[in-house]
């Protein structure tokens, strides 16, 4: 039987007048490991579950705290509750918020991926921000995706939101995935940026879904003439997490930079997939991704950087650094280059690797314990991607207590 | 011989299979300044490391510190004990500050002792005036463990270390190895303001260079896995003037 097909008839009886969608997953197949960019992504739990559509409204679901809300100071929360736009009435200036039936997005152009399709064919409704001139916050807007279905029935839930950044804005953004624990989901999101020219945009990206939750997250990003676009995607919660970055640089000027860090234990699989594409000159781009894995914890890395034929004066720069506790966890890697033009510079790389013997050794001889030696180094490790708190908007110190938990697991698999 | 401090008996080492101590005997004792000096390959860097408790060595014989068998100790717990390691290559470590470190390390061989620990503030009161003593720049308190530090900033930055832990037994591993004069004299400093009659030390080196800075009380040679030739400082002397090979076949054991 074919993937998610009581989930789609379910979905088919809903949404009657989603024809063309219905149509394109028709066609579509769902991606194995044979499919390119799919080779190393553990998929046979998502396809093993009956996954059902989620019918019930958030307040009946398990009980739930959400850590971000309680830490962040924001300045408008808009969120996303089993993918239904739930906001306040009043609005900070320059905030225009709209949930509408009308893609925001084009089907054709995303047929390839058929959690996309899936994704447009299961959705609420799309959630549309705008941001225009008149925001002058320079607290984030919060976009709190929260998942609260009922324990127990292997709901899907599909959030879209479009968010447009007008011209010569600028913002901070932070979007976080978030449902308890002992909650079996899936999560199928779809998140577009499109930043207009001059604008700038720093977005945290904070997934830490509990630990049953299969995740998948699409974030399509696209830049015009001189817009700026930093983000710092964090993965640290789920079963199952696939995370696919796109962005495209349309016209020239226009930088982009990304940070990511995902920390993966127990049997748990994170994936990222990034694609940079360069459309046009003199636009910059430079992503660092570092991942920490303990117990049997699985891990996959694909990047690309696409530098365009017509393109001058492009620079790129990836790098992703991998680093495993333990002798169980494992992790692919594979950045990517390809160039067309011939005014560039370019560098990509990866290592892979473990806690330096010699760094253990020098620091235990000078009297630290091993346990506490091994956090030191892991968290030196990890800590150059998310050292900068405004970067994080207060919530480094519970980024930090996660590295250092990862490191104290994998001690006690290794005392066993 | 008064009570000694350190005391080795046939103590053999391997890695992967491959013997390099074979059956070391040395006693040191408090206050004392010993010079291990041998040619490449000889198990210089071997002896201090397994002292240390490099956990890569098998290990057989004993090694008696203040009469407790050291052997079955783990590294942080020889480094409580009072036994410190200057490395040959002292290792780089980015993302771990300088300062943090080093209270770290202080706070935990004071807890070890079932002393107080420090907070910053004593800290750092003691680490400014250790500081003086080794010309050390400020800003080397603020960077990672030596990460993109000179040589010369690197072995200044272990001796300062070894003044900051202030331990019973300082085994100095080829300390003089990738310093020029002038650093060589400031880290010669720091060591000879650290000799006091409780205190040991080790000096590891290939050249008598660093004997005339560093005066030992005794030289021994190691040769093979074994000390072959023990004297006084004129030995020194004298092998820098003859070379290791007239050695060669004098194999016998010290003391």
């Amino acid at each position: 039987m074919k993937a998610f097909q009581s989930l789609i008839n379910q979905l088919r009886l809903s949404y009657p007048t989603r024809a063309s969608q219905l149509d394109a997953l028709e066609k579509a197949e769902f991606p194995d490991s044979k499919t390119d960019g799919w080779r190393y992504t553990e998929l046979a739990d998502l396809y093993a579950t009956d996954w059902t559509m989620n019918t019930s409204a958030s307040a009946n679901g398990a009980p739930f705290k959400s850590l971000t809300l309680s830490v962040v100071d924001s300045c408008v929360v808009i969120g996303v509750n089993n993918g239904e736009l739930s906001a306040p009435t009043i609005l900070p200036d320059g905030i225009e918020l709209k949930s509408e039936d009308a893609d925001c997005f084009d089907l054709e152009a995303q047929k390839s991926n058929s959690f996309l399709v899936l994704n447009q064919l299961g959705r609420v409704h799309a959630v549309k921000i705008k941001i225009t001139s008149s925001f002058t916050e320079s607290r984030p807007i919060h976009i709190a995706v929260m998942s609260t279905v009922p324990v127990g029935t292997d709901s899907a839930i599909f959030p879209h939101i479009n968010l447009i950044v007008e011209a010569g804005v600028q913002a901070k953004v932070m979007i976080t995935f978030e449902s308890p624990d002992g909650v079996r989901l899936l999560c199928d999101s779809m998140f577009t940026v499109n930043l207009e020219r001059d604008a700038k945009l720093h977005l945290l990206e904070f997934q830490k879904q509990g630990s049953e939750v299969f995740h998948l997250s699409t974030n399509v990003i696209n830049l015009k003439h001189n817009s700026q676009f930093s983000c710092m995607a964090l993965s640290l919660g789920s079963q199952f997490s696939r995370h696919d970055l796109r962005v495209t640089m349309l016209e020239e000027n226009a930088g982009v930079s990304i940070k990511g860090l995902y920390l993966v234990d127990g049997n748990r699989f994170a994936d990222f997939q990034t694609q940079v594409l360069h459309l046009a000159s003199s636009c910059t781009s430079e992503q660092v991704f570092k991942g920490v894995l303990s117990g049997q914890a699985k891990a996959n890395f694909d990047g690309l950087i696409h530098i365009c034929e017509t393109t001058e004066k492009s620079v790129a720069l990836q790098i992703n650094r991998n680093m495993l506790l333990s002798q169980d966890a494992s992790v692919h890697a594979s950045p990517s280059l390809e160039i067309y033009a011939d005014d560039v510079k370019c560098s990509h790389g990866c290592t892979i690797g473990q806690l330096d013997e010699d760094q253990v050794f020098f620091l235990r001889s000078r009297g630290i314990p091993e346990n506490e030696t091994r956090a030191l180094l892991t968290f030196a490790f990890a800590n150059d991607i998310v050292q900068h708190d405004e970067e994080l908007y207060g919530l480094k110190p519970y980024v930090e207590e996660c590295i250092n938990k990862l490191n104290v697991s994998s001690t006690a698999e290794g005392e066993k | 011989m008064e009570q000694s401090m350190l005391k080795i008996k046939d103590l053999h080492a391997s890695i992967n299979g491959k013997e390099i101590l074979k059956g070391l005997n040395l006693e040191i004792g408090p206050g004392e300044v010993h010079a291990i000096m041998g040619p490449n390959g000889s198990g210089k860097s071997t002896l201090v490391q397994v002292i240390a408790g490099r956990e890569v060595y098998e290990t057989s014989g004993t090694i008696e510190f203040e009469g407790k068998n050291l052997l079955p100790l783990m590294p942080e717990e020889r480094a409580g004990e009072g036994i410190f390691l200057a490395f040959q290559y002292p290792i780089e470590i980015p993302g771990v500050n300088n300062t943090s470190f080093l209270k770290s390390a202080l706070n935990s061989i004071r807890k070890y002792r079932g002393m107080e620990e420090l907070d910053t503030y004593d800290f750092l009161e003691i680490i400014r005036e250790k500081m003086k003593l080794l010309d050390m720049s400020e800003d080397l308190l603020t960077r990672s463990v030596n990460d993109g530090f000179s040589g010369g900033e690197k072995k200044r930055n272990d001796i300062f270390q070894m003044t900051v832990l202030d331990p019973k037994l300082a085994l100095l591993d080829e300390t003089d190895s990738g310093l020029d004069i002038d650093a060589l004299r400031i880290v010669a400093n720091g060591v000879n303001s650290m000799r006091s009659p409780n205190r040991s030390m080790i000096v590891v080196t290939h050249y008598q260079r660093l004997l005339d800075y560093i005066v030992p009380d005794f030289v021994h040679v190691l040769a093979d896995g074994c000390l072959v030739r023990s004297g006084g400082r004129e030995l020194a002397l004298e092998l820098e003037d003859k070379g290791y090979l007239w050695l060669e076949n004098s194999k016998e054991q010290s003391r």
